[in-house]
């Protein structure tokens, strides 16, 4: 596998984000795979940004350890994001002639180009175009690839603006006289592919997994699943509305939900908070919701734009009482439409709540995958043939559910605890009949081959344990380990509540050590699997907002004898 | 067929307390909907917590015993989900204007079409006796031995700024007129807010009093804002009636031509 690793920077208004999406779409256009970061200052509009973009000619849906070449539009905030772009040693940082990089580069072999120049030869011209076409050449991606992605970007604004990008692009290209075009060399692949963001794909997801409701309250970096969303439903006979706050999301999804519409709220840590009461309120009355939290940096509004995974506990533990659900993870930035998709399904099966536990690292990274294929999952709620007791006992723990206007088995949904036909009682034995069966009817189902992945050697000497943006990265250690000799496989608990424990602890049965990767301070999936397995762990556990590199992992590893 | 009250009742007893105001807005409640003959399946009746928001349970009809200050936002998820069902919020002071207040303004302002009975007794009932954002300033209670020195919130008012297009008052003591009030709310498109007062004869047992002062308003139901804000503001708050009437947009979600879903994965060509 090839990599590349590049990053761009610049202030507000100098367009890095549109230059990285040129070139991602250019690059998948030409058959080649891609990964790409935005980095945002504090400032909400117009502060210095950043993108991280990782091209190979294989999937790759993780950071690379080291960048070949950093980019510098200008270099106003730069120090802001010089943790995040940690450079190789032979590595080239390019500047525009008039911007000279900050001390902290000048060891780097700099080079010097006219891009503010040549951007200013055109009427309202840009350094981005330039600077895009420039980077392109130098990759080796061919010119017809980024000119048509300008075409896509910007045909909606009319020929003229295109054809005055393609022009600008046109320039910078001409620049390299020289390039090193490594991409050249790699193998492309003319199979289709997918340009896309995480959030847009999990809102897909949500979609084919029957979601026609949708109520939240905008908060970063879940707003912009909301914002993919809110144009679409409505083509699928779907509602999307804002909420007052996220107490009211959450309430007014349980009562779409109510009326037999499959509902879903999508959030980010300090929402989550607060909806956690109406989350007990769901799975005491056994009204089905998807709830998606894209974790950012916590506790309280901690680091809004960054990403963490460290809202795990929240998830499995928020609601107060007894109250089992259903938690998934997805592995990977491809598996968030599928596990929003499977969510979706198995809320509506097992009447629950199902969160999807997405991160802003997957979220609002972008990626040029293959096309994500649809599950065929779809939200189904077991009805009743005639008059039925709302929450009586099945052996399967799942109650039918009467819909109001369709079904004539007229009930009140309570979150007091209630007799089998919802009459609110304090006794023990209804309280012990309902409890047991709403933790049975998650227990009993088959969740099939989706709750556990495994990837690498059968008989492995080590297991890593990793969930969202640390699976492929997991992965990729493993993939590195195993060639050197020490065969790494890694296990991807994607159903997190209810626990497969006794498959885990089967599949960790031969090996000599397991860890536990995380993106958080306090290892709080090391320690729920501690608290479920009987299989001792070893934990890798450092908190946001930078993404673990696979570097740093296996040198912990190789610490340990 | 005419359909009676005690047909829209079911077969669960009241927990309330003997001679609790709640009986009469369960049974003038249960009038209109006999009245208006209403569905039974094709009704459902939302609440948050409170001894108020016990009467789902007692209306034979579907029905959301939900969050304490949440029943709003579960009434607006399945009137959205579910236009066609006749829906009905009931909620008691605290429930509605303390920790339910800023879903009371929001829904005001979306109008969308459904009836929300607020049962106000001045006092958390359920809890056993705490004031509430409608209790007198110098009402004594152990949580507040000296009163609560804040001036009561004029929930009708609120609601008439807010936005709802149906503001009426009603009294538990006078359960014929309440059921006119509440059919009229029914019947009317948008959001009608109903507020009911309804003594705790428990913990306010003054206010049994109420019946020697409550009077209709003396003037006709107005589609114009001041004037229902001058009747509002110029009459003693236990004068029943409907201060306001209008003909307001209701709030509807977005619409577009149905596609099918796989076009939207368009989005996602290089
Ligand atoms: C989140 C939450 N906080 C507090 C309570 C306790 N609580 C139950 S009912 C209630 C007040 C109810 O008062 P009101 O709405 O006026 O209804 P009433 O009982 O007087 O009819 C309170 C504070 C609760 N159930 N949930
Ligand atoms: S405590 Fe008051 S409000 Fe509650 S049931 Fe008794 S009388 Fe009614």
């Amino acid at each position: 596998m090839n990599t590349y690793a590049l990053a761009i920077t610049g202030s507000g208004g100098a367009g890095v984000v549109t230059a990285g999406t040129l070139l991602l779409n250019a690059a998948a256009r030409a058959g080649y795979y891609g990964w790409m970061l935005k980095s945002f200052g504090p400032q909400i509009r117009g502060g210095e940004s950043s993108v991280m973009l990782y091209l190979s000619d294989a999937p790759i849906e993780r950071v690379l350890d080291r960048f070949d070449l950093l980019l510098g539009l200008d270099w106003k905030g730069f120090e802001r994001f010089a943790d995040e772009v940690p450079l190789h040693d032979n590595a080239v940082v390019w500047h525009d002639s008039h911007a000279h990089p900050p001390e902290l580069l000048q060891r780097c072999s700099l080079r010097a180009l006219p891009l503010n120049d040549t951007a200013r030869t055109f009427d309202k011209g840009r350094i981005n175009m330039v600077a895009t076409g420039a980077l392109a050449a130098e990759l080796g991606l061919p010119l017809d690839a980024v000119q048509d992605a300008v075409h896509k970007l910007l045909s909606r604004k009319g020929d003229a603006v295109v054809e005055a990008g393609q022009q600008q692009v046109a320039a910078g290209h001409a620049l390299i006289e020289t390039p090193s075009a490594p991409l050249r060399n790699w193998h492309r692949q003319t199979t289709p592919r997918w340009v896309a963001a995480g959030n847009p794909l999990t809102g897909l997801g949500l979609l084919r997994g029957g979601v026609r409701f949708v109520s939240a309250y905008p908060i970063t970096p879940a707003t912009d699943l909301l914002e993919w969303l809110a144009p679409r439903l409505p083509t699928q006979s779907g509602v999307l509305i804002q909420a007052e706050d996220e107490l009211a999301a959450i309430n007014m999804a349980i009562g779409a939900s109510f009326t037999g519409t499959p509902a879903a709220t999508a959030t980010s840590g300090p929402g989550l908070a607060l909806m956690t009461e109406g989350i007990g309120l769901a799975i005491a009355s056994e009204t089905p919701v998807t709830l998606i939290n894209v974790n950012r940096g916590g506790p309280s509004t901690g680091i809004p734009t960054k990403s963490e995974q460290s809202d795990l506990e929240t998830l499995l533990f928020a609601p107060h009482g007894d109250s089992p659900h259903i938690v998934v993870a997805p592995l990977g930035f491809s598996d968030l439409a599928p596990t929003a998709q499977w969510a979706a399904y198995l809320a509506d099966r097992l009447q629950t709540v199902a969160m999807v536990a997405s991160e802003q690292a997957l979220a609002q990274a972008s990626a040029i995958v293959e096309p994500v294929p649809d599950l065929g999952l779809q939200a189904e709620r077991l009805r009743p043939a005639g008059k039925a007791c709302r929450y009586a006992p099945t052996e399967s723990g799942v109650s039918p559910m009467p819909l109001p206007a369709l079904d004539d088995a007229r009930y009140v949904a309570d979150g007091l605890e209630h007799t089998e036909c919802g009459v609110p009682s304090s006794f023990a034995t209804d309280h012990r009949a309902q409890l047991e069966k709403r933790q049975r009817k998650l227990e009993t189902f088959d969740y099939g081959a989706r709750a556990l992945a495994w990837e690498g050697p059968e008989d492995p000497d080590t297991v890593l344990i990793a969930i969202g943006s640390l699976w492929p990265t997991a992965v990729a250690v493993a993939d590195e380990r195993t060639t050197a000799g020490h065969p790494t496989a890694v296990l991807g608990p994607r159903l997190l509540m209810p626990l497969p424990a006794e498959q885990i602890d089967a599949r960790l049965a031969q090996a000599r050590q397991v860890w536990v990767l995380e993106n958080n301070h306090s290892a709080q999936l090391y320690h729920y699997l501690r608290g479920h397995l009987n299989t001792p762990l070893h934990s890798f556990a450092q908190p946001g907002p930078l993404p673990i590199q696979a570097g740093e992992v296996l040198a912990a590893l190789e610490e340990t004898p | 067929m005419t359909a009676f009250a005690n047909d829209y009742k079911s077969d669960i007893h009241p927990v309330w307390c003997p001679g609790c105001g709640h009986f009469m807005v369960l049974r003038a409640l249960t009038q209109s909907l006999a009245w208006l003959e209403l569905d039974k399946n094709s009704t459902a009746i939302f609440s948050g917590i409170g001894c108020s928001s016990r009467l789902p349970a007692y209306v034979d009809t579907y029905g959301f015993h939900g969050l304490h200050g949440r029943a709003l936002p579960l009434a607006t998820g399945a009137k959205l989900a579910h236009p066609e069902l006749n829906v009905i919020v009931v909620s008691g002071d605290g429930d509605a204007y303390a920790i339910g207040g800023n879903h009371f303004l929001h829904a005001c302002r979306r109008n969308l079409d459904m009836t929300l009975i607020v049962m106000d007794n001045a006092v958390y009932g359920m809890t056993k006796g705490q004031p509430s954002p409608t209790t007198e300033p110098d009402w004594k209670s152990k949580l507040a031995p000296q009163g609560t020195h804040l001036r009561p919130f004029k929930p009708a008012a609120m609601a008439l700024s807010a936005g709802a297009s149906f503001v009426a008052r009603g009294f538990a003591g006078n359960p014929a007129e309440l059921s006119k009030l509440i059919t009229a709310g029914i019947q009317h498109r948008g959001f009608s807010f109903i507020e009911v007062l309804s003594p705790c004869v428990t913990f306010r047992p003054e206010e049994l009093n109420w019946r020697h002062e409550a009077e209709p308003l003396d003037a006709p139901p107005t589609d114009d804002l001041c004037t229902a804000m001058h009747n509002l503001l110029n009459h003693h708050h236990l004068t029943t009636g409907i201060y306001y009437q209008a003909d307001l947009p209701v709030w509807t979600p977005d619409t577009a031509e149905p596609v099918p879903l796989q076009q939207l994965e368009e989005d996602f060509q290089p």
